[in-house]
């Protein structure tokens, strides 16, 4: 019944979602299955969204649930699916913003579409990015950023993950960015939803 | 001579006062503590300050009158009080109708218990006029004279109060009020000179995001002269507090330019307030101006950059003394405005005027106080050791009317009460005018009866299915007032858009009384008062609050709307010293919760951005 899940989702019923995915994965629906109709809601709710037939709750609440359910079906993952990680993504809001709501869903959809991804978190300074770009290896960077204060720390990120040697792509998103910001900041692309991130990443590093 | 001054009986509250000759009944009635309705600040535009008079004689009625009131209600006594000046003792009654609120808790009543202190002293001299025996300078005679009569020792007074002093001197003939700062102080100083019998005067100021609301009192007697609102220029560069911060430290330009509009604006205000008190503008001696940290730093041109990015920390937050001049204000020459200290985060000295207003330092009962604007700053108090806790949200200007497709200010013709019932819509408008708009008080309504009615769902989605709303392409809406009935000639609608707009401010501040509480481990039925604060809050249906879920459940005798309590606060810190240095204990004594990073606030935000099913009607759980 991916169906009642999905309408749990975009529905904003938490309880109802998370006690469906946990009895799917007890009655051996595949966990893959289930990730699949996390992505369905998200999509979902993304059309809901664009319609006005859905608003910014719905939107932070999904974001909460697919981080729960995502919780509750990884262990089960066969460790095949495990590793078959397409390829690294860093992601973190820029340093002075604490927005969230936007990189937790993009986050939670690059994972499930099998993307190893490491948060930073938000607030992160650019001595931060470039440590771990140094660390972790991604061959995609994604830095969010809500205020129009963000474009200057994307850019000087950028900078110093270029300056140490990054030579993979960057992304960002968050707020009003557009073209203009991207060539700016001097970012590879913008996205403007977590489906668009996903879809960069794609073309990036393949599916 | 003091002017001559006349009593007024305000009836059936059975309150008095003694007032200059002049005065409009509003102002009697300001400084009489009575929350007298007035929507448009006592511009005659609202009709909402309707009293009639019993007794005495007031000046004759002016077309304002007569637009809201018929022959019949002129002859019986009835007028605007924003209008009608006072020629002798009076007596008036005020219909319940014309009052914010019921009289449990009025702000107003500190200003009548406040024992006036003010940094001023008005020194009245008869100066030796200088001879060729006699050749002290000007500025020596003026100071000796103050040491002889006033024991005052070593004034103080820079060269712009001297440019003042000599040419006044001769045309007096030696007969000067001196405006000394600091008389109790180590160092007094003189900020001004006026002809004799010219008394001392200051300027209270409100600044706000979206508007700004002026005050000019008697530094004597702490009597109210005038008071005025108007919007805030800086609205131009941006709504909200950090489209303007970012503005300002994008560029010294930028930071100048919004610096000057704000500057220029209250010192246009300080002229139109003089005006109408039928003083000089340099009988203005101090000044006091509150505003929250986003709005101090831009007037007092301090840098913003750091206020607007995490972790937002001010610049400088202390209590500071500026000369007036240099911040484009033509006061007396030598006048200071006094800038209270500001608590953390965007929550500043407007908060601590509210909480010194409604006395919620005193601690001695639980209670909440919420100060709703662009910017909306909430304090909890509970008796205990570091008993004021504080939170911003940024609620955004939907209450104000911004953002809303029909929304307005509280103006003649806003829809401010919604009812709807199988019959249709009910509508109340400001002066029963052709509705052209809504204002915050309806907008509120609108979403408690949409959803009692059926209309929306508890997503705030609205029902395209249900009767009375319609589609097109920008999404569904309902209409209030149909072009035919409007003063616009056009549909007056709330629309899917202005729900979530409202969604996004009623969730900030929902959010933000529920994080105080937790945080302050409170649980919300031990709250004993909650404290309703700013000009929208005093218009504000609480049932109507409380259905949407903005205002949390509580028995509605527990609720007090009190108005422009940071006004209040400003005038008392202007007013006295002693406030003044509450105000201090107040900011040291306040903490600051950042709600964005507080456990758990998405997911608060997201819930408390959905409206709860309508109540049972009569339901009060205590």
């Amino acid at each position: 019944m991916t169906n009642a899940l999905v309408e749990a989702i975009a529905d904003m019923r938490e309880e109802d979602a998370l006690a469906l995915a946990k009895k799917q994965l007890a009655d051996g629906t595949p966990p893959l299955e289930i990730l699949d109709a996390c992505r369905e809601a998200m999509a979902v709710i993304g059309r809901r969204f664009e319609a006005g037939d859905c608003f910014v709750p719905e939107l932070i609440m999904a974001g909460e649930m697919l981080k729960q359910i995502s919780e509750l079906v990884k262990p089960k993952l066969t460790e095949a699916a495990q590793a078959q990680k397409l390829g690294r993504v860093l992601i973190g809001t820029v340093e002075g913003d604490i927005h969230d709501i936007g990189k937790d869903i993009v986050t939670f959809m690059l994972d499930i579409n099998g993307y190893e991804v490491k948060d930073l978190g938000v607030d992160v300074p650019t001595a931060q990015f470039v440590e771990a770009v140094r660390d972790f290896q991604p061959q995609v960077v994604g830095l969010s950023g809500f205020l129009t204060l963000a474009y200057d720390p994307m850019k000087a990120t950028i900078a110093a993950m270029r300056a140490a040697g990054f030579t993979g792509q960057v992304m960002i998103g968050g707020g009003q960015i557009d073209d203009q910001i991207r060539e700016y900041t001097g970012a590879d692309a913008y996205g403007k939803d977590a489906m668009a991130a996903v879809a960069l990443a794609k073309t990036w590093i393949g599916a | 001579m003091p002017a001559p001054t006349h009593q007024v009986d305000f009836e059936p509250i059975g309150k008095r006062v003694d007032v200059p000759a002049g005065v409009t009944l509003l102002d009697a009635a300001r400084q009489a503590g009575i929350g007298l309705a007035s929507v448009c600040g006592g511009e005659g535009t609202c009709g909402r300050c309707r009293v009639a008079v019993m007794t005495g004689e007031v000046s004759p009625p002016v077309d304002a009158d007569r637009r809201f009131l018929s022959q019949l209600e002129l002859d019986a006594g009835q007028r605007l009080a924003c209008r009608a000046h006072i020629h002798s003792d009076v007596k008036v009654n005020v219909p319940k109708a014309s009052l914010v609120t019921d009289q449990r808790l009025q702000v107003g009543g500190l200003m009548r218990e406040l024992a006036v202190e003010a940094a001023i002293r008005a020194c009245a001299l008869e100066v030796t006029a200088p001879s060729l025996r006699d050749l002290r300078s000007d500025l020596d005679r003026v100071t000796e004279a103050l040491d002889t009569a006033f024991g005052l020792r070593r004034v103080a007074a820079e060269p712009a109060v001297v440019r003042q002093l000599s040419p006044l001197a001769r045309q007096t003939e030696w007969r000067l009020t001196t405006y000394v700062r600091g008389a109790r102080g180590r160092d007094p100083e003189i900020v001004g000179f006026a002809p004799s019998d010219r008394r001392a005067v200051g300027l209270a100021v409100d600044l706000g995001t979206t508007k700004i609301a002026g005050y000019l009192v008697d530094l004597e007697s702490g009597a109210e002269l005038a008071s005025a609102g108007l919007m805030n220029p800086q609205i131009g560069y941006g709504e909200d507090v950090i489209s303007r911060l970012v503005h300002a430290s994008r560029s010294a330009d930028g930071a100048r330019e919004l610096a000057r509009v704000v500057q220029e604006a209250l010192d246009n205000l300080a002229g139109s307030l003089a005006e109408q008190a039928g003083v000089t503008r340099d009988q203005i001696a101090e000044a006091c101006i509150v505003g929250n940290t986003a709005m101090h730093h831009l007037l007092l041109g301090l840098p913003t950059r750091q206020l607007a990015v995490a972790p937002f920390v001010a610049a400088a937050s202390a209590a500071v003394d500026v000369r007036a001049r240099d911040l484009g204000l033509a006061l007396a020459p030598g006048a200071y405005v006094h800038v209270p200290p500001c608590v953390g985060g965007f929550v500043g000295a407007d908060h601590v005027a509210m909480v010194l207003a409604a006395d919620l330092d005193r601690a001695d009962r639980v209670a909440v106080g919420v100060d709703i604007g662009t910017n909306t700053e909430i304090v909890l108090c509970r008796p205990g050791a570091n008993y004021l806790t504080s939170a911003s949200c940024a609620s955004g200007p939907a209450f104000e009317g911004a953002h809303i497709r029909d929304g307005m200010r509280a103006a003649t013709g806003a829809i401010e009460a919604v009812r709807i019932t199988a019959g249709g819509v009910q509508l109340k408008t400001i002066g029963d005018a052709p509705a052209v708009g809504i204002c915050g008080s309806g907008i509120v309504d609108a979403m408690a009866e949409l959803r009692r009615a059926g209309l929306m769902n508890e997503r705030g989605r609205l029902n395209r299915a249900a009767p009375g709303v319609r589609a097109d392409e920008r999404g569904p809406e309902f209409v209030l007032a149909p072009a035919a009935q409007s003063g616009s000639g056009r549909d007056v609608v709330v629309t899917q858009g202005d729900v979530n707009e409202i969604q996004l401010a009623k969730g900030a501040i929902q959010t933000g009384i529920a994080i105080l509480l937790e945080a302050t481990g409170t649980a919300p039925q031990e709250v004993d008062e909650v404290i309703i604060a700013g000009a929208f809050g005093s218009f504000l249906n609480l049932d109507s609050a409380l259905d949407i879920g903005l205002l949390p459940r509580l028995p509605r005798a527990r609720y007090a709307q009190v108005g422009n309590a940071a006004g209040v606060g400003a005038k008392a810190i202007l007013l006295s010293l002693k406030e003044r240095g509450r105000a201090q204990h107040i900011a040291r004594r306040t903490g600051y919760i950042e709600l964005t990073t507080f456990p758990g606030f998405q997911r608060r935000f997201a819930h408390s951005m959905l409206f709860p099913a309508p109540a049972a009607p009569a339901v009060a759980p205590v």
